[in-house]
Order: C-alpha cells, then structure tokens, then sequence
C-alpha cells in the first residue's frame, strides 16, 4: 500500500513535531488519532515551512526516548521554553541524511481506518516515522552528530558544559578507570627507564607499544632465563586468533580515518589472500628477526598480563563503536580537513573508549574457512621460525577459543542506538558515566 | 545589472558533460559577455555537489571540503548571468536546494534547468552509469528494484532522485514562479546533432552558432555484451584489486570510453517489453503532471514520451538480456578490451623507458658536471698555490723541486 503524505500546514503535524521539539515521545499514530492532538496548538515556529521528515522526526523521537530511559523524566516540562534539547532537535530535523540513502522520507497519514487514499505519488514514498528502518535512522543520525562536532556544541545546559568538554571528561573517566590519573600514560613512565629494558610489543594493533622486561616478569610471562627463554628480549610479537587480528586491524584503521565496513575489509583481505601487514605475524616477526637477531624476537599471547603494560596509543572500542566511528569518518572526509578530522576524531574515540563492554567480533561466515586455513599457514610459519614463546611452552592460538567470537556482524539497531547516546552526550554536555549503557551483548 | 543564476540540476545521461565541457572550455569568452561559468578546474561544480549533499565519492570528496561556499562566493561577486551545473545536484534534498538557493544570495534572480530525456532510455543508461561505477548488480535486479514501489535502497533512492523529472523540478523549482523553471527535452534520436546543443544555449543565453561546441567530453553508451564484460570485470576487481583513481584510469575512461563504447557489433541495450510497458504509463502521468505546471519547456514535452515499439515488424531487434548475453560477442568485447590493455601497457613501457633514458642522461649529466667541478677546483686550487709559492724565494724553490718530481714521475709512468 503506498501511504499518502500529511499535507504541510496540517495541525495535528505541526502540533506533533512541537511536541517532539519539546523531548515528548508519542508516535505519530498515537498522536494523530489522540484527543490531544487536535486540541494542541502550533508552538511558535513550528508552523511554517515544510513538514520535516518522517526519519528526522523519529530520531527526534527516538532521542526523546534515550533520555528519558537514562533517567531523564524532567526533561519534557524543561524544554517548554527551549533548551538544548530543542537546539538538538531542529539540528535533526533541519538537515538531510548524508551520502546516498532515502531522500526527504514525507511523514504519512497514519494507516487507520477511513484514513485518506492514496494519490499518484511522486517522489520519495511518504512513511509513518516508525516504519522508516533504521538504516535510514542512522544515516540521518550520524549527519546530526558530524554537525554536531563540526559546528560544536549545540546547547548548554544549565550547570553543563560544552561537548568539548564532555569529550575530555570521558576521557578522564577512561583513564581513572584504568587506575591512572588522567593525562599519564604507561608510556610516560616506561619512557624514563633506562633504554635497555624497553621491550617494543609489535603484531596484535590492541597490544602495540612499549612495555619492560621488568613489567613482563610481573606479568608472569618471563622466567628465569633458560635454554628455551631470553632473559631480554627486545621484541614481542603479541599474539591473538587471526578473526581478532583482523578485527583490532579494522579498528584501528577506522581510528585512523578509514570509512569502510567491517565486511568489506575482511572481503578485501580474503580477496588478497593475505592479512594487513601488520597483523602479518610471521613476517613481521622474520622482519624483526633480520633487525635484533632471531633470539630477541619472542611471541606472547596478546592478553591481559601484555597488554596491561602498554602504552595506550589506540583506544580499544567494541565493534558497534567502530562502525559508528567508520560512519561519522565518511562524513567528516567531506564537512572538514584532514586535520581538523583528526582532531574531532579524536574526541568521539575518547568518548566511544568510555564504554567498556567487551564484545569480540568475527568475521562473517562466509569467510571463516579462509580464517581457519590462513590461520593454520600462520602457525606453521611462525612455528618454523623458531621463536622463543613467553608465559607457556606452546604456541598462543590464531584460531579463537571453543566459544569463538560474540558477533559476526554489527546491526544497525545497535549503532543506532549507541549514535543516539552521542548525539545526546555531545548536546547536553554531560560525561558519559550520567547515561547508562543499555547497549547488549547480541549473539552471533 | 540583475544578477541571474542559473542552476542547471541533471538530469544525467541529457547531455550534460558535453554542456559542461563547452561551458569550461569557452569561460573566458563568455566571462567577456558577461555571463561566469565560475571554475578554475573542470570538475568544480561536481566537487561544490559532493559538499553540499556530504556525498562520498571514491576519496573524491575529500577533495570537495567547503567547496560549495567557495562557488557560491563566486556567484555571489559576480554582477552579471553566472551558470552552475551539475547533473547530481538532481538528488538534492530540499533542505539541500534551500542552502544552495540561499547562499546564491537575496537579490539573484534564480532560474533552474533541468535536461530530461524519455525513460525507456534514461533507465538502461543509468545501470550502464552504475556498471561503469564499479556496481555489479545484474539489470533484471537493477530493473526489479527501481519498479519496486517503496524504493527502498540506496540505488533505487538515487536513481528516483536523479531522474524522477516532475519531483526534481518541486524539490528545486517548487518556490519558484514557472517561467523560472526550464525543462530542456533531448530531441529523438536522428534529430539534427547540434538541436540540443541549441536548446541549451538558448536558455543558458548564448548564441549556439558563435560557441559552436567541439567538446570531446562525451559520456557514450556501450552494447549489450560490452555492459556485460564490464560487469564481470567489476566482479574481479572490487574489493582492494583496483584502487579507485587507477579504475576511473584503466577501466572507465580506457575500456570504457576509449575502447568498448566505440563498438557497435553488439545488440544496445534496451529494456524487456514488462519495464517498457510500465515506464511508457510512468511517462505519460509525467507528462501530463508537467504540462499542468506549465513551465517553460525548450522542445517538447512529447519528446519525453518514448517512441512506440514498431508492430508485426519482423526487423524489429528483439531484447537482448545483458544477464545472459551473446558470450561470443563477450569474448570478442573481451579480447578488445585486452588489446587495448596491450597497447596501452606498450605506451607506457616506452614512456618508462623514455623516463629511465631521461634519467640516466641526467645522472650521466649530473657526473660530468661534478668531474668538471673537481677538475675546476683542482687547477684552482694549483694556481694559487703556485702564485703563492712565487712570492717568496722559498716557495720558488720548493714549486722547483716539485716540478722536478713530478717530472721524473710522469717520464717513470
């Protein structure tokens, strides 16, 4: 059935869209057949123009909706005389979604009994804003939250801050978690230790840095030295399954800018038939191996006791923050400079590092034959380099655990959601830790 | 002076890299009578596209950053007709067309042309664009998803925004009086070569005769077994195999547009008799909905409606599916296309080999110049030990003494 689309100056509407400006939540169906809305009265400037569109009203809505399930309840009767929830708003429902996607979606009389009939439509199909998928959802989303860090924070609250500010906040909070004071890194300790006791932890991205002989023995992963050990060793090359290499290579090649999905970087690296270099764990430790000598260059496995040590160069975000951050990365390439992309880049990671839920992503299922066989080369190679292991006698895996990963691919309902977070983080200008995370943990 | 914008918004495959191109080519002539194609580059007014849509591009749109508000300060300063044109300016929101609009300034007076072309040849033409833009999708797939009312998906959202002809014109013509809005038909095929040439100059308020059009900057259609061959050659190149800037090289402009489109062996692509049914109703509700809105049309409304298939005529080419193609006809597409390569890779070996001529004459060059500085250098360097070992009884002596030696020296060598 193809809906016919609400005309602009109808009241009902445009008391509906005062509504949403003002945090209320009620569906469009509810709100066109309620009692309400046709006592409700335009608010000023909500009655000219063009009716905004059904997928920016719904994240309207929607974000609504975030708020009050963080706790929130207030907020409706706060917004009365505009507040920066408002100032959100408008910035959702004056813009279009970027790149390709559904054009401006018309907001559609709601399908009930006696509605009007259908015309000859023209243009893109009129929707009511809870049917619009969440596809469509996201894009319009994700192009609030790049003007949102382009133009800078949207609103003030009351006692509030800026979004640069939050970000900074998440930040602190971030690292208070992990038992530091803000602004200190492992890094900066281990770089006033005499030159011979640094270690460079090369492979797994997650685990890449600097750490010491002293911090590994605490780590349990060296011994006394014996035949089978180094005492120093210079190199470590970290060491995870192949489907989480590959997922800390995605990651980190989004943190450096990159927009491409997480199945098209894995549809790539098959089509190569070879990883990333990076995560290329026998050459790169046959690379080290020509540079300090074979002795030097030892495997670990990359979990906590190495990467607890490290410097924190890269953030370790859940997937579903990743994708997000790959959005936001396509639409900043065409709003800013590459500098300036950076630099905002920088901020969502420290708010996106806030949240600490660990999800472990695979890769789809298509391609985990090519994981396991490339897996298996890997550990035959490295094998017959000869590399001393640290903290076990056997080689560390490259294929994952009998669990296997948590996810093989991220839904947009998820990112969605996690955008809507930002979007209200970033325009309230609260830390991170005043929202809870309502994100799940999906099975594969 | 009025200050008068014209926006000419698509749509693609109307000919509107070749306007383009004559626009780009003749901006300084023009500038002299007044009227500004504002473009230092000839893909400007794509980039100023991209930035105001925030359109990713292949790594193109980097490229693209604040250049929207760049052209419109052109458009601003100048005090005379300024033309902006870009075919995907057609899939512009209307937020998007009220940005544009707005930044063109108060007191401009904006006109908005839109080229349109009947849909029974717009539609193959617009898989061909997405088959020469790395797409892979298959045309039965492609037709299903355009026909599909709800639209839903990225290709049928585009290729709706970018052709739906009465909704473009709303988007960007709706707050506009009609006469404002030019609508320019392409003329059915056998009409003369310059007709549309003459229709857009016309509206655009150039003579056609003085900036007669010698553009080469054509966007030319391909057979059925060629849109084929590429297709598959998309299948294998995606994916990391070829980077976009060396496929928009070796693919688009030197199989595509040099080589493939100038076959004509192939069947050409048109659409199966159930699309050209439905897009012949499509069209006539077009029709009437413009006619209704009485914009200034240059041609003819009737030339948007497509031509009837001839009937009982047994010499009428039957449809030729390019998802089952005539795989001869492929093969032979195929070993063009790796002639083309061939000779290609040849230019280039020989433009690499002219490169390393060049360098090693330059590093021969190079050599010389040094030697002949060192030699410089020493003979200096013996002159003023010889003047300064003139000067003194001394120094005679010993220059004496080394000439001896040097001497006996050179008659033992």
């Amino acid at each position: 059935m193809i809906a016919t689309p609400v005309a602009a100056d109808d009241p009902r509407a445009r008391a509906w869209v005062a509504h949403l400006r003002a945090g209320g939540t009620v569906p469009w169906r509810e709100w066109a057949v309620s009692v309400e809305s046709t006592r409700a009265e335009p608010a000023s400037g909500d009655g000219a123009g063009p009716l905004p569109g059904a997928a920016q009203l719904e994240v309207v809505r929607r974000l609504a909706a975030r708020r009050e399930a963080a706790g929130d309840r207030d907020a409706p009767a706060a917004e009365a005389s505009g507040g920066w929830f408002t100032a959100l708003a408008d910035t959702v429902l004056g813009r279009s979604g970027p790149g390709r996607g559904a054009g401006e979606i018309p907001l559609a009389e709601p399908a009930y009994e006696g509605a009007p009939v259908s015309g000859t439509p023209a243009g893109t199909p009129a929707a009511d804003p809870a049917a619009v998928p969440d596809s469509e959802l996201l894009r319009v989303c994700v192009g609030a939250l790049a003007e949102l860090l382009v133009t800078g924070a949207v609103g003030t609250r009351p006692g509030g801050s800026s979004s640069g500010a939050a970000a900074s906040r998440a930040a602190s909070a971030g690292a208070a978690s992990a038992g530091r004071q803000p602004g200190t890194t492992r890094a900066s300790g281990l770089r006033r230790l005499p030159l011979r006791r640094r270690v460079t932890v090369v492979g797994a991205p997650d685990a890449r840095g600097e750490t010491s002989v002293r911090a590994l023995r605490r780590a349990g992963l060296l011994t006394t030295p014996d035949a089978e050990t180094p005492a120093r060793p210079r190199v470590v090359v970290a060491v995870a399954p192949l489907e989480h290499l590959l997922a800390q290579a995605w990651s980190a090649r989004v943190q450096h800018g990159a927009a491409v999905r997480w199945s098209s970087f894995v549809e790539r690296v098959v089509r190569a038939d070879r990883p990333p270099p990076g995560i290329d764990l026998p050459a790169v430790a046959a690379r080290w191996a020509d540079q300090v000598g074979a002795r030097r260059v030892a495997l670990a496995p990359a979990g906590p006791g190495l990467t607890s040590s490290l410097d924190e160069r890269r953030a370790v975000l859940e997937p579903v923050a990743v994708d997000l951050l790959r959005r936001l990365n396509a639409v900043l390439n065409v709003r800013v400079s590459a500098e300036r992309h950076r630099l905002l880049r920088g901020q969502v990671v420290a708010l996106l590092a806030a949240r600490t839920s660990v999800q472990q992503l695979g890769v789809p299922t298509a391609h985990t034959a090519w994981v396991r066989d490339h897996a298996a080369r890997m550990s035959e190679a490295l094998a017959a380099g000869g590399y001393p292991v640290l903290g076990a006698s056997d080689l560390p895996a490259l294929l994952p655990g009998a669990g296997g990963p948590t996810r093989r691919s991220i839904g947009a309902a998820e990112v969605l959601d996690l955008a809507l977070d930002l979007s209200l983080q970033l325009a309230d200008g609260r830390p991170a830790g005043h929202r809870p995370q309502t994100q799940e943990v999906h099975g594969s | 002076m009025t200050r008068t914008v014209l926006v000419h918004v698509g749509a693609p495959k109307t000919g509107t890299s070749f306007v383009q191109d004559v626009l780009f080519q003749h901006r300084d002539e023009l500038a002299s009578r007044g009227i500004l194609y504002p473009a230092d580059r000839f893909d400007e007014h794509f980039l100023a596209a991209l930035d105001l849509m925030e359109l990713p591009w292949g790594g193109l749109e980097k490229e693209a950053v604040g250049a929207w508000d760049r052209l419109a300060e052109k458009v601003r300063a100048w005090d005379g007709t300024v033309i902006v044109s870009h075919e995907i300016l057609a899939t512009a929101t209307r937020p998007q067309v009220r940005r544009a609009l707005e930044s063109f300034g108060e007191d401009a007076e904006v006109h908005v042309v839109l080229s349109a072309r009947d849909l029974v040849r717009q539609i193959p033409a617009e898989w061909q664009e997405n088959v020469k833009h790395r797409r892979v999708i298959g045309y039965r797939d492609f037709l299903d998803q355009i026909t599909d009312p709800s639209r839903q998906g990225r290709l049928a959202s585009w290729f709706w925004g970018v052709q739906e002809v009465p909704d473009i014109l709303d988007r960007w013509g709706g707050k506009l009086p009609p006469e404002r809005v030019h609508l320019v038909t392409v003329p059915k095929p056998g009409a003369p070569r310059t007709l549309l040439w003459e229709r857009f100059a016309s509206v655009l308020g150039i003579d056609p005769a003085e900036f007669s059009p010698e553009s080469n900057r054509a966007n030319p259609s391909l057979g059925v077994p060629e849109s084929a061959l590429v297709r598959r050659i998309n299948e294998r190149v995606n994916h990391g195999v070829l980077v976009n800037h060396r496929y928009r090289e070796l693919v688009r402009e030197l199989l595509v547009h040099r080589s493939l489109s100038h076959r004509r062996d192939g069947a050409r692509l048109t659409l199966p008799p159930d699309v050209r049914a439905w897009a012949v109703q499509l069209s006539e509700r077009w029709i009437d909905e413009l006619a209704r809105r009485g914009y200034d049309v240059i041609g003819s409304l009737d030339e948007l409606r497509p031509d009837a298939l001839p009937e009982g005529d047994a010499q009428a080419p039957s449809y030729a599916d390019p998802d089952h193609p005539d795989e001869e006809q492929v093969r032979a597409a195929a070993l063009d296309s790796i002639v083309a390569l061939l000779v290609e890779a040849s230019r280039l070996r020989d433009v690499e080999d002219g490169l390393r001529e060049e360098l090693a004459q330059a590093h021969r060059e190079r050599d010389e110049a040094w030697a002949a500085a060192n030699r410089r250098l020493v003979y200096r360097t013996k002159q003023r030990l010889v003047r300064a070992a003139d000067g003194s009884a001394a120094g005679r002596r010993l220059h004496q003494v080394y000439r001896r030696v040097r001497g006996r020296s050179s008659r033992s060598a």
